[in-house]
């Protein structure tokens, strides 16, 4: 066989395969950016409504609800506030269920479910920025309401993952893109 | 030589996507920041003078904006000269994200504007506050950092 005919074949092999590999590269690259793109604008609805409701922690149209907090737990808080400015106050509950990676939003009795969260958690301060601790808070561990009167800051924090695993190209393996998003509320009806 | 051109501009694609990625998501986060001390400060009174109601002259009874002490932070204006690191992931230390915090007061008559604002005399009615986040991460084409800014705005009205 022809030496210089061999050579040939085995240089435009490994190029063919050079070329085939940076193509996958680029396009697992591509999917990686449009994927967190997805997962972004779906953080975004998430932030938004929580964004419009925990700061009306509360409210009411003329001064502010009393005890407004009736439950605050590691993945879920329970209040009372006029969200939508109808005159009448609602209950809201934001609970996570970590078991199906579910996040609900509970508007008297109307629920609205956000799946692929992989981890939500609230932690809850005092006018002092000092963290109170779940136990004195949470109604499942008998946590009273005077404790629950007390918070004035809510840390809310969470990670949202994409549909689909992502990669998997060469030694590394197949995950999850993943967006975290945490804010520091301060409802203003808790200081009145 | 073509197959080298080739490889270095994949590679190039590649690595401004993740920059991308990690640039949109820093904006993000920089907002959320900014946005957390304006919840925070909009939440306490508008002046030292007005915490226990208005004082008797509006707005001359005001005093100047700042606050030496974190701990002593108990009116909006307070937050005056505030420059503090924040974590990306909270809790890591990595102190990713620089605040900056600039309120002042300023005048209708100046379209709001910062650059004619002051933190004395002659009080107005008007707080501005403009919170600027920078971070590495937050970089323009050229590589040279971009400031986040998020003004509010915040009028006193007396209540009682």
């Amino acid at each position: 066989m022809n030496i210089g005919l061999t050579t040939s074949f085995i240089v435009a092999g490994i190029l063919l395969l050079s070329i085939l590999t940076m193509n996958m590269n680029l396009s697992q690259s591509s999917t990686q950016l449009t994927m967190r793109q997805i997962t972004e604008t779906k953080s975004n609805t998430i932030n938004e409504i929580l964004g419009k409701g925990i700061p009306n922690v509360g409210y009411k149209e003329m001064g502010a609800i009393p005890s407004p907090i009736k439950d605050a737990q590691e993945g879920k808080i329970k209040f009372e506030g006029d969200i939508d400015n109808d005159g009448t106050k609602e209950t809201v509950i934001w609970e996570y269920n970590s078991s199906d990676n579910t996040l609900t939003r509970d508007v008297g009795g109307t629920e609205t479910t956000f799946k692929n969260v992989s981890n939500f958690e609230i932690e809850y301060f005092d006018s002092d920025k000092n963290k109170i601790d779940i136990s004195l808070l949470s109604e499942l561990l008998s946590g009273a309401q005077s404790e629950r009167d007390k918070i004035r800051f809510i840390d809310i924090s969470y990670t949202l993952q994409s549909k689909e695993k992502v990669g998997g190209l060469g030694s590394s393996d197949p995950k999850y893109i993943e967006v975290t998003w945490q804010k520091q509320f301060t409802p203003i009806n808790l200081r009145l | 030589m073509l197959f080298s051109l080739i490889l270095l501009t994949s590679n190039r694609m590649i690595f401004i996507n993740s920059q991308k990625e990690i640039e949109s998501s820093a904006e993000k986060k920089a907002i959320t920041i900014a946005q957390t001390y304006i919840d925070e400060a909009r939440a306490l009174p508008f002046d030292a003078n007005t915490a226990g109601g208005p004082p008797a002259q509006v707005p001359e009874g005001f005093s100047s904006c700042g606050q030496a002490n974190l701990s002593d932070f108990n009116d909006f204006d307070d937050y005056h000269g505030l420059n503090e690191t924040v974590d990306w992931q909270k809790g890591s230390g990595d102190g990713a994200f620089n605040v900056s915090i600039q309120v002042l007061y300023v005048s209708s008559s100046s379209g709001f504007d910062m650059a004619s604002g002051h933190t004395g005399t002659p009080y107005t009615e008007f707080k501005k506050m403009v919170v600027t986040v920078t971070s590495d991460y937050l970089t323009d084409n050229n590589g040279d950092k971009i400031e986040i800014r998020v003004p509010y705005l915040r009028r006193y009205y007396k209540t009682q």
